[in-house]
């Protein structure tokens, strides 16, 4: 359950807010994407394409709902939510095919193999080096 | 005269004394045989040494029948303490077949040089040596412990060839179940659309290679085992020693090749 409380600016403010609001959202819109998913609040947006926004608030913090003020009636506690279905009605980028890379197999098993195979391989190095002493060893 | 170290030469000379306690220490516990196999070293001595200082007395005192008696003994006392070695490396190891193990311990008919019929011979020997009364028996007598047992040039590269070679047939057949395995991972992702075309080459070149080895180390034990000392003093067992040791290190280079195959083929798979 979100807190929304809400921003209400009088008639002479909205002009000169109207233009900071403008700019605010131009510089959010740039930036939307891995904002709010990569600092950790457990939020995210999404911007419908009429200028409505849905929250998906998982946190009480409270909000300020910037496409409930350049709506026509600025009540955004009463106004419902945009369905999904609704934003989906409108043209959107088509999403690029994924390429999912096949699953690698488990290799442990034949690691633990190898890994025997390696000890041996000491061994034969061991006898080996004996045996070359052995060859160079002056004695009788 | 008074001998004086600064510390810090005192600390060296702790240090070297330490490390040379550790060396004595360590040679001896892998030349020590087991006590139970331990059954013809005399009580005097366990540990394998060169016998400078009775050579150094036959040299002083060239008539002297103690002296060269002294001499014999030593020598024969070393090679004993080699064979408890060697007993020891053979009844302990992890990679030699239990025929050869047999082999190598009692001659099991194909053997000449076993390590019991070398204890056998030397004793026989050394009770001769012990004796000998005049200088020029015990010099007639001397003379044939290195000739007649060929304990260092024969007995001792043989072992270790012996077992290098049973090592590496037992590392090659580990390639066996590890190429099993591997081909199935290939085949699994292949079957989930993995280009597995360097994985399969990697594995079929390591196929070729144990199976390249196999091939060399095949006659390696049967062709040494049967040398004897006077094969060695007749000069055939000399180059045959050699080519062993030649064609196992080149079996050995394969596996190591083919261990680089299986290698690189867990990596390929696991990416």
């Amino acid at each position: 359950m979100s807190v929304r409380p809400s921003l209400r600016i009088g008639p002479a403010l909205i002009g000169p807010g109207l233009l900071g609001v403008a700019l605010i959202v131009a510089a959010c819109s740039g930036s939307s994407g891995a904002g709010p998913a990569a600092n950790g609040s457990g939020q995210s947006a999404t911007s419908g394409m009429d200028g409505s926004s849905v929250q998906a608030a998982t946190s009480a913090e409270p909000t300020f709902d910037l496409g409930a003020l350049l709506s026509p009636d600025p009540t955004p506690d009463t106004t419902p939510a945009a369905s999904p279905a609704a934003l989906s009605s409108g043209p959107q980028a088509t999403p690029k095919p994924v390429t999912t890379a096949p699953p690698a197999v488990s290799t442990s098993q034949a690691t633990t193999l190898l890994s025997q195979v390696d000890h041996l391989l000491n061994e034969i190095d061991g006898e080996l080096t004996n045996a070359d002493a052995a060859a160079n060893n002056p004695g009788e | 005269m008074k001998l004086q170290l600064s510390p810090r030469l005192g600390r060296a000379a702790v240090a070297l004394g330490a490390a040379g306690l550790l060396a004595v220490g360590s040679f001896s516990s892998v030349y020590a045989a087991d006590p139970a196999a331990a059954t013809n070293s005399t009580a005097t001595t366990a540990v394998h040494r060169f016998c400078i200082p009775e050579w150094a007395a036959v040299k002083a005192h060239p008539g002297s029948v103690d002296a060269l008696r002294a001499v014999g003994d030593c020598e024969i006392n070393r090679r004993f303490v080699t064979l408890d070695g060697l007993t020891y490396l053979v009844n302990h190891s992890t990679v030699l077949s239990a025929d050869h193990k047999t082999d190598l311990l009692t001659g099991n008919s194909i053997n000449p040089a076993s390590f019991a019929a070398e204890r056998t011979g030397l004793s026989t020997l050394k009770g001769t040596i012990d004796t000998d009364t005049t200088v020029g028996a015990l010099r007639t007598d001397i003379a044939k412990i290195a000739p007649d047992y060929r304990v260092y040039l024969l007995v001792v590269p043989k072992t270790h060839l012996v077992a290098a070679a049973d090592g590496t047939a037992k590392a090659s057949a580990r390639f066996v179940p590890l190429a099993t395995e591997l081909q199935n991972l290939i085949n699994q992702a292949k079957a989930g659309g993995k280009d597995v075309t360097a994985a399969q080459a990697a594995l079929d070149d390591m196929n070729a290679k144990v199976s390249q080895a196999n091939g060399l180390i095949a006659p390696v034990a049967g062709s040494i085992l049967p040398l004897s000392p006077t094969d060695w003093n007749n000069g055939i067992a000399g180059p045959a020693l050699k080519s062993a040791r030649s064609t196992l290190h080149s079996a050995r280079a394969l596996l190591r090749d083919a261990r680089q195959d299986a290698h690189h083929v867990i990596v390929l798979l696991g990416s």
